[in-house]
């Protein structure tokens, strides 16, 4: 795609996905009302607007059970509800921010008023977090469509913005995970604001991978200045600003069995589950381990940890280990590549 | 190509195919891979003949926008048959390339030549690999004036063997490749790589000969005693030996027709290969180590390059500082990765189920993509909806495409999107 490059214009108009919690059950847990926040991020997208005159946005609700766009019109096209005579001039109000409020006020209160007649049959687990990963999904695919769309000369620069009241749900890891890749392969940063609650794991991630910014408000009523002094800017003008500090991302694994985030792991060479101890077959794909060729792996571990770290004592325990020995050969000396 | 295919004596001659000229090739092709034949692709030698303007038909209107959506709905047809079942797959792969450096990629008839477009593909194939395999290793070698040699060692740094293919001296062409001197090489390297993980060889030739010092068929019975996958992609013609070497190593053995055709063998294969049987592999335990990401501001030297610089990661065994993951600590061995390194293994297994076409026949209610929100074209223009775009051309297919689980409809460029980068589906809520 044409916007992959790093040599982009500096005055390319960009493209912004919100992806915007709707979970009433979540929101009802936040000290900030749903209203009020929405009052704040629809000013912030007047200012995002107004910034430069061909900026496009797409707005994407996301609830525990489905995603809905709220607002996705790019300023070429036609509206997509025709202007009814309700919508009569207004000299003071720019009839571009008119639309935009419209359109998210009407979509997000019937996205919301669905939610909540669905939520009390949802599941509980489901009922404290967002489809995430389709809506982040449904955004990557509005962006492919744009930027393909686009003229090489006219390079948008796409970026998604999630602002989340609910918790991470750990059955949409992969999901989640594949999409962070794909913004990866695409370049497009992914920023996230997590308005109340605790830390989330997956959005640190994903702003740490993509180059994007991930902020946890301390102060949820102060929505609209942190968005506007934080995820105002594009990525150009973002490298000359002291972007918030990103505490350092933990990527260390938890395994699979006690959820205990590990240092030093097992890992299936099937399914890549992680464990935190040698055992026979895997949980979770069945697969039977080879036994005897592990057990040397095992004590060599629980050896060296016993005895302290001296490099004579790894270097003994790994030459016990034929995996181990091996694997060194083939990366540190040359191999003979005589045979003819 | 036509001259080369008198075969010299160290090749066997190709069974039906090389050896008989007259014959016409195109049927025995389309006969063995269903998915090429497809009309307006030949060899890429027959293209002077081809008057691709002709296969464009204007529809009432004068516009071209039919023919156009026509062409890319074939393009894409080709890419579909792609396997969702579950499968075992050998995610952790261990690669050799074998890459023909003899006069015969000389050769202009793939442009600019043989060896330049191998070159620059196979560029895109190591990015590319790495990128679905991060923890894979791959080596790269050369072979001309018959002996091989190796430009790049077995290991996981793509820059390093991308490094090795910019260097002329490496790709320089001279004599004729032998496939004994490069299989005897690769299994080398090959020979320690650990059990649990896969060891391939992806052979990219343009000669229709090797030359060879001893008996070829026993080296090709040992790559088989092995597990040693081969596959190989030909540029010229299939020829008997290389044939039989992909098929008893059950590797995929094909013949690029034209440039894009060539792009897409080779990208066909960087998908981790079904394993073939579970009893040939054994599976294990591997310990991995997932380090500690260094804080400090001060500099300190790496023990992989011998590097000052900020950051970096801490090997949980043996605490030594390495630049990048995924990688083996130098000191004490251990595999290092994080824990997106997995992560990005997991779409492997679990694939997105290929969409399947919404039949004309059906009722159509929905109005645009369920992900980009592009409106779908209708048979009655009057009905477009809200774009301005032309949508009165005829309607050829029906241009939505249904995942077979959450039965929404997405357009066809989302499905490729959703297929080959994505690898979601924006529907299902489940995987």
């Amino acid at each position: 795609m044409g916007h992959t490059d790093a040599s982009l214009a500096d005055d390319a108009p960009s493209l912004l996905v919100v992806i915007l919690d709707a979970n009433p059950l979540a929101w009802a847990r936040s000290p900030v009302a749903f209203v009020d926040a929405l009052k704040q991020i629809i000013v912030f997208l007047h200012a995002y607007l107004a910034l430069k005159h061909d900026n496009q946005l797409a707005v994407i609700a996301s609830t525990a059970s489905a995603c809905h766009y709220l607002y996705s019109l790019a300023p070429t096209e036609a509206p997509v509800t025709s202007t009814t005579a309700a919508a009569a001039q207004d000299g003071n109000l720019y009839q571009r921010f008119k639309h935009v409020d419209e359109q998210i006020l009407t979509n997000a209160q019937r996205v919301v008023h669905d939610a909540a007649q669905q939520s009390p049959l949802a599941s509980t687990d489901a009922q404290t977090s967002v489809r995430l990963s389709n809506a982040l999904s449904q955004a990557l695919c509005y962006i492919g469509r744009h930027t393909r769309a686009e003229a090489p000369a006219t390079t948008l620069q796409p970026r998604i913005l999630v602002l989340t009241v609910s918790d991470d749900s750990s059955q949409q890891y992969i999901q989640v995970m594949n999409c962070i890749f794909a913004c990866q392969k695409l370049t497009i940063p992914l920023d996230a604001c997590k308005i109340t609650g605790s830390d989330s794991g997956f959005l640190q991630q994903a702003a740490s991978l993509t180059q994007g910014l991930y902020v946890k408000l301390d102060h949820p009523s102060g929505l609209l200045e942190y968005l506007m002094l934080s995820f105002l800017t594009d990525t150009v003008s973002r490298r000359i600003l002291v972007a918030p500090q990103q505490r350092r991302v933990d990527f260390r694994a938890a395994c699979f069995c006690h959820k205990k985030v590990v240092d030093i792991g097992y890992v299936c060479s099937v399914c890549l589950s992680i464990f935190c101890a040698f055992s026979p077959v895997c949980s979770t794909c069945r697969t039977k381990f080879a036994f005897t060729h592990m057990a040397f792996n095992g004590r060599g571990g629980r050896f060296m940890r016993g005895r302290g770290r001296s490099s004579l004592r790894i270097a003994q325990s790994s030459a016990t280990t034929p995996s181990l020995a091996e694997s060194n050969v083939s990366t540190t000396s040359p191999l003979p590549a005589s045979t003819s | 190509m036509g001259a080369a295919a008198h075969s010299t004596a160290a090749a066997t001659a190709a069974g039906g195919q090389a050896a008989d000229e007259i014959i016409d090739i195109d049927d025995t092709l389309n006969a063995d891979n269903p998915e090429m034949a497809e009309p307006g692709l030949g060899y890429a030698w027959e293209e002077e003949y081809k008057r691709s303007w002709e296969g464009i038909r204007e529809d009432e209107q004068g516009s071209l926008a039919g023919a156009v959506a026509n062409l890319q709905h074939q393009k894409k047809r080709r890419r579909r048959l792609r396997d969702t079942q579950s499968v075992q797959r050998g995610i952790i792969r261990h690669l050799v390339i074998i890459l023909d450096a003899s006069l015969a990629m000389n050769d202009k008839d793939l442009r600019p030549s043989r060896m330049e477009l191998a070159l620059s593909y196979l560029e895109v194939f190591i990015a590319e690999y790495f990128d679905q395999n991060p923890l894979s290793q791959l080596g790269v070698l050369v072979t001309r004036d018959a002996v091989a040699e190796k430009i790049s060692e077995l290991g996981g740094n793509p820059l390093e063997h991308i490094r090795s293919l910019h260097i002329k001296r490496n790709t320089m062409t001279r004599g004729e490749p032998s496939l004994q001197n490069a299989l005897e090489i690769a299994m080398n390297s090959l020979s320690h790589a650990p059990s649990h993980g896969t060891r391939e060889i992806l052979l990219v030739f343009g000669s229709l000969t090797s030359c060879d010092p001893g008996n070829i068929q026993r080296t090709v019975e040992t790559v088989k005693t092995k597990n040693i996958r081969c596959s190989m992609v030909h540029l010229a013609a299939e020829v008997h030996i290389f044939r039989e070497l992909c098929d008893s190593t059950h590797g995929q053995f094909s013949v690029a027709m034209n440039e894009p055709h060539f792009k897409d063998l080779l990208l066909e294969l960087v998908p981790p290969p079904p394993v073939v049987t579970a009893k040939t592999k054994a599976s294990e335990l591997i310990r991995m180590g997932f380090p500690m990401q260094v804080t400090d501001p001060i500099p300190t030297y790496c023990a992989c390059h011998n590097r000052l610089f900020v950051g970096g990661y801490i090997c949980p065994r043996c605490k030594c500082k390495v630049c990048e993951l995924p990688t083996d600590c130098n000191i004490c061995n251990l595999t290092l990765v994080s824990s997106p390194h997995l992560a990005r293994s997991y779409h492997h297994l679990f694939p997105v189920n290929n969409f399947k076409e919404v039949p004309a026949s059906l009722q159509h209610p929905e109005k645009h993509c369920h992900a980009c929100l592009k409106p779908f074209k209708t048979a009655r223009p009057h009905r477009a909806p809200h774009e301005g775009i032309a949508t009165a051309s005829v309607v050829q297919t029906t241009d939505r495409y249904e995942c077979p689980k959450c039965r929404n409809r997405f357009c066809l460029e989302c499905d490729l999107f959703i297929h080959d980068v994505l690898r979601n589906c924006p529907g299902c809520t489940q995987l």
